[in-house]
């Protein structure tokens, strides 16, 4: 009698044992996924905001550049002068500007890259990165002597 | 007879000790998943008006840079003004609209360019070099939030800076 005693005692122990450890594992995790529910839900809006800024005076510079005759002019001192002086401190960019002739052959057009202006930073180094896009034509007396294709990513430093 | 006894008595006690510890765990638990849900309410609320007002700056400033405004000469007559637009083509400003902008009633912008009760403007258009040309609009003593919106543009021929900062 006393040994059935024993032995039932026994695994009670035992088995008490192995629901502790159930339990704990089933609290951590339980903390752990409102840790990580807290975490998130406080850090997603708020960051959308500078990219939303950055975002638009990136298209901005584009038209800037364009309207005010630095892609006609080809100057990549001054390019990079005008975009440094616009973007704020801690603002890295990379900007790549490819300027192509046309070939019409019949109703055949062909454009060929003539050259192309790369500025800036190296983009792999940013943290968080906007870009735009636009194309322009250069016109001299009346023809259209390039078309160009402009891409600036902007971004924050990679700390 | 004696042993099993004893046995009943431990087997009762261990039970409410796990009774006691689950529910003290169940209640601190509870009381960790409603004081973040609670947070998450009110970072949730925050975020929305943080994107409504984000939404609006934006708007604001391509309505000024995008359009020249409804009617398209509202300079000429500042008071008739349907939506507000400061350029000739895109970011290409005109100066008549941008002085009958900051001349216009301050009450009355607000209404214009759809700002709610609680929020003000401070509108400033600026050199390169931060030198200030232009500006309209109010910081006020006491504000909760901040949104600056800071754009390029063209004015004479020159480029200048854009900014609108909302204050909630």
């Amino acid at each position: 009698m006393s040994d059935i005693i024993r032995k039932s005692k026994k695994f009670r122990i035992k088995n008490g044992f192995v629901f502790s450890i159930d339990a704990l594992l089933a609290i951590s995790i339980m903390l752990i996924l409102l840790g990580l529910m807290s975490f998130y839900s406080i850090r997603i809006y708020p960051e959308t905001f500078p990219l939303a800024n950055l975002q638009l005076k990136t298209n901005d510079i584009l038209i800037l550049l364009d309207k005010l005759g630095y892609f006609s002019q080809g100057n990549s001192q001054a390019i990079f002068q005008f975009v440094n002086k616009s973007l704020e401190n801690g603002i890295e960019w990379h900007m790549t500007i490819e300027y192509y002739t046309s070939i019409i052959n019949g109703t055949n057009v062909s454009f060929v890259l003539n050259k192309t202006i790369d500025i800036g930073t190296n983009s792999t180094k940013f943290s968080n990165s906007v870009s735009a896009t636009r194309i322009f034509t250069i016109i001299n007396s009346t023809n259209v002597s390039y078309y160009g294709r402009v891409k600036l990513i902007s971004g924050y430093k990679n700390s | 007879m004696l042993n099993a006894k004893k046995n009943n008595v431990k087997k009762g006690q261990s039970n409410i000790t796990d009774f006691l510890i689950a529910v003290l765990t169940f209640i601190g638990v509870f009381i960790i998943f409603i004081t973040l849900s609670d947070r998450s309410q009110k970072d949730a609320f925050q975020a929305s008006s943080v994107n409504e007002l984000t939404l609006k700056g934006i708007e604001i400033t391509e309505s000024f840079l995008g359009s020249k405004g409804i009617p398209p000469d509202w300079e000429s007559n500042p008071s008739t003004v349907q939506s507000i637009g400061l350029v000739e083509d895109q970011n290409n400003l005109n100066l008549a609209k941008v002085i009958a902008f900051t001349s216009i009633d301050y009450n009355l912008s607000k209404i214009k360019i759809g700002l709610p009760q609680n929020v003000n403007y401070l509108f400033e258009i600026s050199d390169l070099n931060g030198n200030v040309l232009y500006k309209s609009g109010k910081k006020p003593d006491s504000f909760n939030k901040v949104f600056p919106f800071s754009r390029l543009a063209i004015l004479n021929n020159t480029a200048v800076q854009l900014r609108l900062i909302l204050y909630e």
